[in-house]
């Protein structure tokens, strides 16, 4: 039992980080319209960015390298939103594939500033909690944390303030907000930066526990992207319950069944969910025909 | 001139002119019906008014004030509302986060907002019952006195309103007629765009015809819509000229 509850542990450290990139891609979907594929590479520069600070200076302090990580990653999002994203105004084809280069572009700045091999900073606090045998280091407490604080701060802020309502609002109705005066462009601006910054911060926080390779946030941008969807791109209450089902199905099949198809068993899945979407949106029948057609035969066989 | 005047207005979308050289003036407690075929430019006539649109030329001046180069948010707080066409809520908002979104578009204070929100219950009772409940979830007829409730919030001089029946039964469009009313009679300058003007024209003062970008008859609107051959020969079609 104490396995199953190891695991479970692993499993919500996991589903914390997908759930905090997921938010990412929800903040973008939901006020700009359009998917932002570069969200991996913001993640992966929140730890590459981490640990070189750490290389390249005497600053220790956890919470200035956490300000200092953000701001920098907040910079490179607002510069790429506002620079290579605002004049397409709001196309969202051509936004999604300007962020494809932006994507490209980033990977190339972090394999530049990082090592080929994985890099790992430091842990901000040292030690471990053993609640019923389980293991949990003080780190892993810390992505847990994060999740829960930046889960319900965004909520609220969508929900109780005023530029978080007019954002919704800018979602809701474009050519209404635009009417009403209110600036859409730069809130795209604000949410596209804000999503960078959970990216960086995801990572921020999780590196120190496992260690990440410049080039291994395209993966978990893609299993951040399948918990979003599962219950519909763009709804933040569903990205929770979606962190956990593919956090959980990973964690579970890969310590239960085998860690090199956990993976696979994910990604299957979640083609199964697009499967469905696709035959609701389109009206048709989740049996294909040649199968219904199949067991009539037999059932007139029979 | 107390009210609003427009002198001129030359207006459109990049090289396309919609707007070439309208001129019109409603004064305060005026209800104007605006009418004309599809294309005449009464959208962006009002799309210009409000300052979504930038004019090459004209002015358009609000109680003596010129409004040409102020954004929408300056235009609203100095009394234009507008209540575009199709409504322009945002249906996954609550009623009352519809207000508070418009409150803070057009930058009014705390106290400001809470005024105006008290302003469009009170001459909406049903805006305020239903202020927790979801925009989708209301009515055609509650939902465009949501809209003008919320063009209410700055207790604007210049009512705006574009095709407001668009979607509602007769009796509920008598209703927002006899509401354009009461706003016009409280003070207000009422302009109305309108495809239902046959019904439009029995509450309001005056009606104008914009043809090709221009304003080509104003008359009063007890003169009748047949009066009005622009009107009879293009756009009632049959209904009007038999």
């Amino acid at each position: 039992m104490t396995d199953f509850f190891q695991t479970t542990e692993a499993i919500v450290t996991a589903a914390s980080i997908y759930l905090l990139v997921g938010l990412g891609w929800n903040l973008v979907y939901n006020t700009c319209g359009y998917l932002n594929i570069a969200i991996g590479e913001f993640y992966i520069l929140g730890a590459v960015i981490s640990w070189k600070l750490e290389q390249s200076t005497s600053i220790t302090s956890p919470a200035l390298l956490c300000l200092l990580v953000c701001l920098a990653v907040g910079i490179l999002g607002f510069l790429a939103e506002r620079v290579l994203l605002r004049p397409l105004k709001g196309n969202a084809l051509n936004a999604l594939i300007m962020t494809i280069g932006i994507a490209l572009m980033l990977l190339q700045l972090a394999k530049a500033l990082s090592p080929a091999t994985v890099i790992r900073p430091n842990l901000f606090v040292f030690g471990t909690v053993r609640p019923g045998g389980v293991f949990i280091e003080y780190q892993e407490l810390i992505v847990w944390g994060t999740a829960f604080i930046v889960t319900v701060g965004l909520f609220s802020f969508f929900s109780f303030t005023d530029l978080g309502r007019t954002m919704r609002a800018s979602t809701d109705n474009r050519p209404a907000a635009e009417m009403l005066g209110i600036r859409v462009p730069a809130l795209a601006t604000m949410a596209f930066t804000a999503s960078a910054i959970l990216a960086a911060l995801a990572a921020f926080v999780v590196a120190p526990t496992e260690g990440l390779a410049y080039n291994s946030g395209d993966l978990i941008a893609i299993k951040a992207f399948i918990a979003v969807s599962i219950v519909g791109l763009g709804r933040n209450g569903g990205a929770v319950f979606g962190a956990f089902i593919v956090a959980g199905t990973e964690g579970y099949v890969a310590r239960y069944w085998s860690p090199d198809i956990s993976e696979i068993v994910v990604l299957v899945g979640f083609l199964g969910v697009l499967y469905v979407y696709a035959v609701r949106v389109s009206g048709g029948r989740l049996v294909p025909s040649w199968a219904r057609l199949r067991r009539r035969v037999a059932e007139g066989v029979s | 001139m107390n009210g609003l005047q427009v002198e001129g207005l030359v207006a459109g979308y990049g090289d396309l002119t919609v707007l070439r050289g309208v001129s019109f003036t409603a004064g305060r407690g005026e209800l104007l019906v605006l009418a004309g075929p599809n294309g005449a430019g009464k959208t962006t006539l009002l799309s210009t008014v409000i300052g979504r649109l930038t004019p090459s030329a004209g002015s358009i001046l609000l109680d003596g004030q010129e409004l040409v180069g102020l954004p929408i948010h300056r235009r609203t707080r100095l009394g234009v509302g507008l209540v575009p066409e199709g409504r322009g809520l945002f249906p996954g908002l609550t009623v009352w986060e519809n207000l508070r979104v418009a409150a803070r578009a057009a930058r009014l204070s705390r106290s400001e907002a809470r005024a105006g929100i008290e302003r469009a219950v009170n001459a909406f009772p049903v805006v305020g019952e239903r202020l927790k409940q979801k925009v989708r979830t209301l009515s055609g007829g509650e939902q465009q006195m949501v809209a003008i409730g919320r063009a209410l919030l700055t207790d604007p001089g210049v009512l705006l309103l574009d095709e407001p029946s668009m979607g509602l039964a007769p009796i509920v469009w008598s209703r927002v007629l006899e509401t354009c009313r009461r706003l016009a009679d409280e003070g207000r300058v009422v302009v109305v765009v309108e495809q239902r003007v046959l019904e439009a024209l029995e509450t309001a003062d005056r009606c104008a015809v914009l043809q090709q970008g221009r304003v080509v008859r104003d008359v009063a609107a007890e003169q009748g819509a047949i009066a009005i051959p622009e009107l009879a020969g293009t756009y009632f079609s049959g209904e009007a000229a038999s």
